[in-house]
């Protein structure tokens, strides 16, 4: 009986054991969520790669992380140009949000912005082109409520739709919105605003 | 004379007010649902028409507490500890693409059974801290304070246009 119990006690320990290796290489590997894995692998079909394979010999492009793309000068430069055009359209009482694609050149391991596009008072349409490998991270803003009426009010941060479209791409998100959990209408457009990220926490490495 | 006629017109004022609160934490189950859900019904189809849709059953949430945090105005922290329930419609996401996962969002009040705020899947809604419900209603709800209809291009339809 002694016997059987020290068995169970070393296999138990042993068991414990692999299983924590195991979790820890795993999180060591996963640099996204879980739930990216599939999106990230119908991207790279999408862009007509291999799937992904990093077998074959094929060469691995990785892309910096949405912590890194967010605090970048290039990036914060850009995103304080599309935050001011939103608030200038507020003053004209138009709620129009804008956003720019945000780009990761391989060869010099520089980041670069697009175009600052302009959408509606609840979208703008940022279109990531077929095949591209440069796309690392995507920016938009919401709108102020300046001139709304009071009764108006939205909850503020990513949309249940930025966070779907980044995970269905798997191209990391940035968007900058007010500090508030739900902006009333009404409000100063000048209340204290931030930068939140969403989707997966940079876009999977490519291989071609 | 007078005393006694103010008296009068302050207990009937008092008495026809409670007629029409409904406290939905004492009531059943069943009973609560219907009256949660006819009545999110009938906010979003005052506010937001074009967000009305008849898909899948609707949600409804256990009961929560407003914790007000987001508006430090007299008539938001009033209500704060308030308890109320979240009646959520869905829509059929292989018609049409809104911003959020639902196509309108209606909370109420558990303990007078009046509408607190409905949000609808554009991201806007509209909230009866400074105006109750059915004071709005009473005198009717204009064009221009409904909410207008925003969906976003289908993703299908957005890759067949490349």
């Amino acid at each position: 009986m002694r016997k059987f119990s020290n068995f169970c006690g070393i296999f138990a320990t042993v068991f414990v054991t692999t299983t924590i290796v195991l979790l820890a290489s795993c999180s060591q590997d996963d640099d996204y969520y879980e739930s990216d894995m599939y999106t990230l692998a119908e991207m790279e079909t999408r862009n007509g790669g291999n799937g992904g394979d990093p077998g074959g010999g094929s060469t691995a492009h990785s892309f910096p992380s949405i912590n890194a793309i967010k605090s970048s000068a290039v990036v914060l430069n850009r995103a304080a140009e599309a935050w001011s055009q939103m608030l200038g359209d507020s003053v004209n009482h138009e709620f129009r949000e804008r956003g720019f694609l945000i780009y990761y050149k391989h060869s010099t391991g520089e980041l670069y912005c697009g175009s600052i596009k302009v959408g509606s008072d609840s979208d703008v349409e940022l279109f990531i082109p077929d095949g591209d490998r440069e796309i690392c991270a995507t920016y938009h803003c919401h709108t102020s409520l300046r001139y709304a009426p009071s009764s108006d009010y939205r909850p503020t941060g990513p949309s249940d739709d930025d966070i779907s479209i980044a995970e269905t791409y798997g191209i990391p998100g940035i968007v900058e919105d007010y500090s508030v959990d739900t902006l009333r209408g009404g409000a100063s457009a000048n209340l204290p605003h931030y930068r939140r990220t969403y989707g997966p926490l940079k876009r999977a490495d490519i291989y071609f | 004379m007078r005393k006694t006629l103010l008296f009068i017109l302050c207990v009937f004022c008092f008495v026809s007010f409670h007629a029409q609160t409904v406290n939905l934490s004492k009531m059943q189950l069943q009973q609560r649902n219907e009256y949660l859900v006819d009545l999110a019904k009938e906010v979003t189809r005052q506010f937001g028409p074009d967000y009305y849709r008849e898909y899948k059953e609707p949600e409804i949430s256990g009961e929560k507490v407003f914790e007000g945090k987001w508006d430090t105005s007299p008539e938001v922290q009033r209500c704060v500890g308030r308890r109320y329930y979240t009646v959520t419609f869905r829509y059929d996401k292989t018609k049409e693409r809104l911003n959020w996962n639902y196509s309108s969002q209606v909370d109420i009040w558990a303990d007078d059974g009046e509408p607190k705020g409905v949000l609808f899947g554009n991201g806007i809604g509209v909230h009866f801290f400074e105006r109750p419900y059915h004071q709005w209603v009473r005198e009717g709800v204009k064009e221009n304070e409904k909410i207008p209809y925003r969906k976003l291009p289908l993703l299908k339809q957005r890759n067949l246009d490349k």
